[in-house]
């Protein structure tokens, strides 16, 4: 192909500026929409796992053989912190955390909830996540006192009632029958992201945990976050045959959830389906656009081919064309899509009224945070770049159907 | 004519005379349990796939309305103290000294993680006043014969078990095993006396076994001491009693 045939195919841009613009703005509003789409379904399910899975449950999870569904107390697991110094420094792993967890009624004078108690060692978590989560009050309150530090869900204070400083009872079932029961000290409440947890979390230090259950000594469940939490699935038994724990449970996060992987797969398609419709309308809208094209210019090409003009010069110049119009409209259209996505990652949409209220009671704050993703940007700005290419054949057709003489 | 009245009235005192007999044997079987006012130490021994709990306790009753229960070890649960005092229900726990009262429901739940319920440990239901008794004919339990009472509850009594089969030796009129089934006519628990001895000249069960529904564990309650207490009355079950007790 010739410097020649790139020069002319760029100045054909220009000669008819309004086609070369209709064009270039169909290639560019099919990929802003698909970005949008796209960036939004990914960027919910991203929250919901996060929310779901990366704050509370972890992303693989290791506990006792018998620990799951039950979630007892008494088949918690003996704290090796050996194993758990070389999970944490496994090359795949991020970060482990151990935690120990148990139900108990809260009350505070005349109010009382049921809640899901959770011990956690906030340094081995990193206090900067801990802190984020952080609705009222502080950490800093010195552990081992006679009185527990509690953090609440905010919506389970607001129930209570309570106020930082009050003094909670809590009372539940403890180790091995032994009853859970102590006074706590209201330290903050927590905003997690989930209603559900919102309303029915309290956490102490680990240590306060194992002291309230009688539980010293003992582990719920290891939380590990991978390096790359999107592979949990993958890397769960290899992390289980890298680190082996006699008894013990690996299960990553698909494993013990799979509604919600079955409900992000279901919705996942129903977007594919919804771009794919919309690449159909775009496509033939490219189609339109390129049969006028092709039609305005047949006597150009008529007089080209009688001048000697070869016709495979004449398609590989159109193929450029076409190439020019989609890098031009996938550049406009990655740049206003990016614009539009980064003005909502900083500034998510609320949801209001109903559907909020839907989306609180499937557990998940209403909000819509989009992907920041690149990939979604290069994989569909690839889609329509195919796309119009194999449009264009349509003018790359017609060059060779073109007579050398207009009769 | 004059022989069936003849009959009717003598099949009416057979069965009135054989229902007397049948209270007097339950309440001859209960005799230890409720008709003495007592203060117990007994050890609780519970037997599980994972691990094997004793808990001391000392108790004080009267009857079976009234008792309290302070666990003596180990170390980590002294102090706890449970109550019954008339339908109501009490805990006290010395990390957060309070007293809590706990809803009467509760008799029939697990009691910390045993086999044994709420109201094995503060004060059974009355067989004798609480249920309608069928007497069903001797069987042997353990190669020793026993008389068969299926127990029903009352219509005012609030209990969770369907009915109750009693099992009452013939030979010293003790109780020897006791089942308990459920609404579905499962038996939910099962009590036997291992072990009968003399406790302040009072023949009772000192060791019962017991075995939830499911039968992964096991749960034996061992009288060590039984002493009368005559003196003690039902003032004695207040719930300000509870945090002066020392475990």
């Amino acid at each position: 192909m010739s410097g020649l045939v790139v020069r002319m195919a760029w100045r054909n841009l220009g000669r008819n500026r309004r086609r070369s613009a209709i064009t270039g703005a169909a290639v560019a509003f099919a990929l802003f929409f698909a970005i949008m789409i796209r960036s939004m379904q990914l960027g919910i399910y991203s929250h919901m796992i996060d929310t779901v899975v990366g704050g509370m449950a972890g992303y693989v999870q290791v506990s006792d053989s018998a620990y799951w569904p039950s979630q007892d107390i008494d088949l918690s697991m003996v704290a090796d912190k050996d194993w758990l110094n070389q999970v944490n420094a496994h090359p795949n792993v991020e970060s482990a955390s151990p935690r120990l967890s148990g139900f108990g009624l809260f009350t505070l004078a005349q109010h009382s909830e049921v809640g899901q108690w959770v011990g956690v060692d906030f340094t081995a978590e990193g206090t900067d996540s801990w802190i984020q989560r952080l609705d009222a009050g502080s950490y800093d309150i010195p552990d081992g006192q006679e009185v527990m530090p509690v953090w609440l869900g905010r919506r389970m204070a607001e129930n209570l009632n309570s106020r930082l400083g009050d003094t909670l009872i809590a009372l539940g079932q403890g180790f091995r029958g032994s009853p859970a029961s102590g006074r706590l000290i209201l330290a903050g409440t927590l905003k997690l992201g989930n209603p559900q947890l919102e309303s029915r979390v309290a956490i102490l230090h680990l240590a306060d945990a194992q002291f309230f259950s009688g539980a010293e000594g003992m582990w719920g469940q290891v939380l590990i976050t991978p390096k790359q939490p999107e592979k949990s699935l993958a890397l769960t038994p290899q992390l289980a045959n890298d680190l082996p724990l006699a008894n013990a449970l690996w299960s990553s996060w698909e494993e013990r959830m799979p509604e919600l992987q079955q409900a992000i797969e279901a919705d996942s398609a129903g977007g594919i389906v919804m771009l794919f419709i919309l690449y159909m309308v775009i496509g033939f809208g490219l189609l339109g656009t390129m049969i006028m094209l092709a039609s305005e210019r047949q006597r150009e090409f008529t007089m080209q081919i009688a001048l000697g003009v070869r016709r495979k010069l004449l398609a590989q110049m159109m193929l450029l064309e076409a190439f020019f119009m989609s890098l031009l409209g996938v550049i406009a259209g990655a740049v206003m899509g990016r614009a539009v996505t980064f003005y909502f990652h900083i500034n998510p949409p609320q949801m209001v009224g109903e559907a909020a209220e839907a989306m609180e009671s499937q557990g998940w704050d209403p909000v819509l945070p989009p992907s920041m993703d690149l990939s979604i940007i290069s994989t569909h700005a690839l889609v329509v770049v195919i796309l119009t290419m194999l449009v264009s054949l349509w003018a790359v057709s017609v060059v060779y159907r073109s007579p050398a003489i207009q009769r | 004519m004059k022989t069936l009245l003849a009959f009717s009235f003598l099949a009416c005192t057979v069965l009135q005379s054989m229902g007397q007999d049948v209270t007097a044997l339950l309440r001859k079987a209960e005799q230890a349990s409720i008709q003495h006012a007592s203060t117990m130490d007994m050890a609780i021994t519970n037997v599980k796939p994972r691990y094997t709990k004793v808990i001391n306790m000392r108790t004080w009753s009267i009857g079976n309305k009234h008792s309290l229960a302070v666990i003596t070890s180990p170390k980590r649960d002294s102090g706890l103290t449970y109550m019954r005092a008339g339908d109501d229900l009490y805990m006290y726990s010395p990390r957060i000294d309070r007293v809590s009262k706990l809803p009467a429901s509760m008799l029939m739940q697990g009691w910390m993680g045993t086999d044994a319920q709420f109201d094995n440990v503060l004060g059974q239901s009355s067989f004798v006043d609480d249920f309608h008794h069928d007497y069903q004919g001797k069987v042997d339990v353990n190669g020793a014969p026993c008389h068969l009472i299926a127990c029903t509850p009352k219509d005012d009594v609030a209990v969770a078990h369907a009915r109750v089969n009693v099992y009452v030796s013939v030979q010293h009129g003790g109780w020897v095993r006791m089942q308990f089934f459920n609404r579905r006519d499962q038996v939910s628990q099962q009590m036997d006396a291992l072990r009968y001895g003399v406790m302040d000249g009072v023949l009772m069960p000192v060791e019962i076994g017991m075995t939830g529904k499911d039968g992964v564990q096991r749960t034996t309650m061992e009288v060590l001491q039984w002493r009368k207490r005559p003196d003690l009355t039902e003032a004695y079950f207040v719930p300000s009693r509870m945090t002066q007790l020392e475990p």
